[in-house]
């Protein structure tokens, strides 16, 4: 049987074969992009996470175009009111009205999970990054540091922390991000640790690259997976323990409330007005939620491997 | 001689998101007591689904066994209840696997996984096993049995823990042995040693044994007869040397042609061009057709039985007698 | 052969790695990878390496790029010394010489399209601006026999045997003038291997290529190489040109090994009388005393259990390496 491989094409010499047209390559990549956002959409999951994601942060940005009431503005006579018109989600206890007040809420809300999930994603790359990759000695004493704090009991470090930085909000969206740095960096010490051997790392080294690029450029790219998942429960966790330092106070200070410190002050009330528990309650379920399916989705875009090719 | 196995026209379906994958389509052989049965092929071509399927390892979802009959001494065991089958594996077909390392359990000693197989399948106390699965492990040449059987599998070699899943496998004295790619992962001077044991042990126990491997050097080593197959299907199933010598399908003479041969100096290989077809888009008429030189018209459409074309010797091929034989000659038969 | 300059001089290289049990202290045991071994390539030939598990030979391949830092020993590559050069010469030295990897599953980055794998080692090297390196890669495609469409599609989307010649394009996009080949084919369908081995036999032809090929395949690597080294144990136990190892081997260890191999001819395989090797492979880091080989060697007596052998020419004229106190008994 005769071989029909392409070896004839290695007698001649280099040819360009200008037909191929270097623009209808760059077409061609527009074209996967644009697959990509199509994928996204046809992703009913992923969409319905962006959508909810997108309401809760217009909501957080325009929160006084959306309330109709000033969130601090106390009407002692309406405290704890029955559900109406005119208060669609009833009155706090200083007759408060809550609807302005959980919209508001959003704006602290929102920041707590995004700063706290991105301090603790970040330092986590780096941390988690170079222990995995550069092993040894420099794995030993990073994963060390990262056993000491997190063997503190979580809210303790976190009164401590803030203790120490002063009680705000955006400390106490510090602290909670740096208690979170090291889940954060094992997640990633471990997803780089099995990437690693990978022959496409050594290729990376055999072409010349530097140990800095071949982490970041080639290997940190394949561990996303397990970074986005960490990073959607990260900022749920970090909603929840803002919430319990507003409590003790180290957080947002009133008259500012955050969901979190709206849901603890509500516990008192659950026998008589218990929508003042669900209301903020169900505004973290849904935020959570529209995160996670949000991160759900974005994974999936992000790897090539789930992406239908034509061959 | 008695016929242990008669596999008849057994279809696998895959169902999955791209599509049906008809890993299986279509296979028919017998195996008889004391014979050695090869089949051969690429990945893809259906081998490994095939014997999982005699012993109903597929598991749903996705995968359905969805007609055909495997008979096992008249039984067909694809129509008993499904928890009946937990009699037959181990003790009356027994597998082995390519990899040892991960078909053996890596937090139980050896010694208790062989007890394991034998008291499932027999009525006799755990000292008997014990004594048996020691006699076993001598058996198949593992030196210090006693130290042994307590050891666990990463504290064996690969050759041995190969032989460990041999003693396994044979611990019930099974009729059939399905060894799948038993030596894929092995050195070749390992696998030397695990294939005479595995004829050595044929010879004791008087079992039948399948081989599935895609390397033809074991094939040649080992089998009686030879079943080569293709996306699915069967395209060739003759004895050994008929095949070898006498091969008379397409496939068959690209897949001889193309491995180097060691006693021949060869300037160039000659290997079948294209790749092997991605098994939800097979092609129309007979799957190998786009990479076959000798394609006709109606290979593109019409898919071609196996039908016998010499006694024992079946190809499933729309090249006619005659135009192989031209073949033959422009090409030099192979030998 | 020895008209042909040599590109490749290894010197009694050596790679020992250090195995501890435990983190701090504890008992360190030394992996002898690669115990001592010299030999050249030639410029345009094919070396052929074999062995089995734990002989060294991929760590040899990967010493040879200084994909590993070397233990001891020297690496002459167009005159210098690739064990002791700095990482900035390196990384010039690194155009010349490149790799092709046995997995074509893991060899390549999952995410990255094909157009910057098979760029990358120009894009990095600053050897083509945007625009012609693309073109280059559209060049080394048509070079492997892949379509210009593929240059955006991602390593999923390819079989293994097409992922392998995007892996060899890869290797070839600086022009190197030495590859090191660690089982191309292992990992491929029996009918796409003989497709690949063309292809770089091609390559080799068209660009004067020198390669070192690594493979287990005895059949395979006898077919490609000019001259063949077979490993044990990190050391080198015969090297000599490929039809001379496989009809008169001098070493028992190839003897047992060229017994052992299958061949697909079945007369032929059940007529020979088969050599079984008894025992197992030992490791690297409990090695034997003398000549590593010894524990399982019929042939051995007292000097073998005490003394290395040398790796000695038998060859009267041509080149016969072999490492045996006994070797001449079997010329």
């Amino acid at each position: 049987m005769e071989d029909t491989t392409k070896s004839n094409n290695v007698n001649k010499k280099f040819i360009l074969q200008e037909q191929v047209d270097i623009n209808i390559l760059k077409e061609q990549r527009r074209e996967q992009v644009r697959l990509s956002f199509k994928r996204f959409f046809g992703n009913r999951l992923a969409v319905i996470g962006g959508a909810i994601v997108l309401l809760v942060i217009i909501i957080a940005l325009f929160a006084s175009v959306f309330s109709a009431y000033d969130p601090y503005e106390m009407s002692p006579m309406e405290a704890r009111a029955e559900l109406s018109r005119a208060h669609p989600m009833g009155t706090d206890e200083f007759g408060r009205d809550y609807m302005s007040r959980v919209f508001y809420g959003a704006r602290i809300s929102i920041q707590v999970g995004l700063i706290s999930t991105s301090v603790a994603t970040l330092f986590g790359i780096l941390i988690g990054g170079i222990a995995g990759f550069y092993g040894k000695m420099v794995d030993i004493v990073l994963m060390r540091i990262m056993d000491a704090v997190l063997s503190f009991p979580t809210i303790l470090l976190a009164i401590v922390l803030v203790a120490i930085l002063g009680p705000s909000v955006f400390n106490a969206m510090l602290a909670i991000g740096i208690i979170y740095i090291p889940i954060s960096a094992r997640v990633v010490r471990s997803a780089v640790l099995a990437n690693k051997e990978a022959d496409y790392i050594e290729a990376a080294r055999a072409v010349g690259k530097s140990n800095f690029r071949i982490l970041f450029v080639e290997l940190l790219p394949n561990c996303l997976s397990p970074i986005i998942v960490q990073a959607t429960v990260t900022f749920a966790d970090a909603i929840i323990i803002e919430a319990g330092l507003s409590f003790l106070g180290l957080s947002a200070q009133p008259p500012i409330a955050s969901w979190g410190k709206m849901l603890n002050e509500a516990m008192e009330f659950m026998r008589t007005t218990p929508y003042l528990a669900i209301f903020p309650g169900a505004a973290i379920s849904l935020t959570v939620l529209g995160f996670n399916l949000l991160g759900d989705g974005l994974r999936d875009v992000l790897d090539p491997r789930l992406r239908r090719g034509g061959l | 001689m008695e016929e242990v196995l008669k596999v008849k026209d057994l279809k696998t379906y895959f169902y999955v998101e791209e599509g049906v994958v008809k890993a299986v389509d279509g296979v028919s052989f017998t195996l008889k007591k004391g014979e050695t049965l090869g089949i051969a092929g690429e990945s893809g071509s259906g081998k490994t689904v095939t014997s999982l399927s005699i012993l109903r390892l597929i598991p749903w979802p996705p995968g359905k066994i969805i007609s055909g009959s495997v008979e096992l001494d008249g039984t067909d065991l694809l129509k008993i209840p499904y928890r009946d089958m937990v009699n037959i594996r181990g003790n009356e077909i027994s597998m082995i696997f390519q990899d040892p390392m991960t078909s053996l359990n890596p937090v139980f000693t050896v010694g208790d996984q062989i007890i394991e197989t034998i008291l499932i399948h027999q009525k006799v106390d755990k000292r008997a096993a014990k004594k048996r699965a020691l006699e076993l492990l001598y058996e198949v040449g593992i030196p210090n049995a006693e130290v042994r059987f307590s050891q666990y599998p990463h504290e064996y070699s690969g050759g041995m823990r190969q032989r460990a899943m041999i003693a396994m496998s044979l611990a019930c004295n099974p009729k059939i042995l399905i060894a799948d790619e038993p030596t894929t992962a092995l050195d070749v001077t390992i696998q030397a040693q695990i294939l005479e044991l595995m004829n050595k042990m044929k010879e004791e126990f008087n079992n039948s044994i399948i081989i599935i491997t895609h390397d033809l050097g074991v094939i040649a080593e080992m089998v009686d007869n030879l079943i080569i197959m293709y996306a699915g299907k069967i395209v060739e199933y003759s004895d050994v040397r008929t095949i070898f010598y006498h091969p008379s399908h397409p496939y068959t003479w690209g897949l001889l042609e193309s491995i180097p041969k060691l006693e021949k100096r060869e300037k160039r290989l000659v290997p079948i061009t294209g790749n092997p077809p991605s098994l939800v888009k097979i092609p129309e008429g007979c799957s190998f057709n786009p990479r076959c030189r000798y394609r006709k018209d109606i290979c593109l459409r019409e898919v071609p039985p196996l039908i016998e074309i010499a006694p024992g010797h079946s190809i499933a091929c729309h090249l006619t007698g005659e135009e192989r034989k031209k073949v033959r000659a422009e090409v030099g038969a192979h030998a | 052969m020895p008209e042909n300059s040599k590109l490749v001089q290894v010197k009694n290289l050596k790679k020992y790695f250090q195995v501890s049990s435990r983190v701090f202290g504890g008992s360190k045991s030394t992996v002898y990878a690669v115990n001592d071994i010299s030999f050249d390539i030639y410029e345009g030939e094919t070396l052929g390496l074999v062995g089995e598990s734990g002989c060294g030979k991929t760590t040899t391949g990967k010493l040879l790029l200084r994909l590993l830092d070397v233990t001891d020993g020297s690496i002459m590559f167009e005159g210098e010394d690739l064990a002791a050069i700095s990482n900035k010469r390196l990384k010039e030295l690194r155009r010349d010489a490149q790799i092709i990897f046995q997995d074509p599953y893991s060899s390549l980055n999952p995410r990255k399209t094909v157009s910057q794998i098979v760029g990358d080692p120009l894009r990095e090297n600053r050897l083509a601006t945007s625009t012609g390196a693309t073109r280059r890669v559209l060049e080394l495609l048509d070079i492997v026999g892949l379509s210009p469409e593929h240059i955006n599609r991602f390593p999923h989307e390819f079989s293994g045997g097409q992922r392998q010649r995007i892996g060899i394009a890869r290797a070839i996009a600086m022009n190197p003038r030495f590859i090191v080949c660690d089982e191309p084919v292992s990992a491929l369908d029996v009918s796409i291997q003989a497709q690949i081995i063309n292809l770089l036999e091609d390559l080799q032809k068209e660009f004067n290529l020198t390669y070192l090929f690594i493979a287990h395949n005895f059949s395979v690597v006898k077919h490609i190489s000019k001259r063949i080294a077979v490993m044990y144990l990190g050391k080198i136990a015969e090297l000599s040109d490929n039809e001379t190892i496989y009809e008169h081997p001098i070493h028992p260890y190839t003897q047992f090994l060229l017994s052992a191999i299958p061949i697909p001819d079945p007369d032929r395989t059940r007529a020979k009388k088969r050599m079984i090797l008894e025992g197992e492979i030992p490791s690297p880091i409990d090695l034997p005393s003398g000549c590593f080989f010894h524990p399982r060697c019929p042939h051995c007596q007292e000097i073998c259990q005490v003394q290395v052998p040398e790796l000695k020419d038998y060859g009267n004229g041509s080149e016969h390496y072999s490492a045996c106190h006994f070797s001449d008994k079997f010329l």
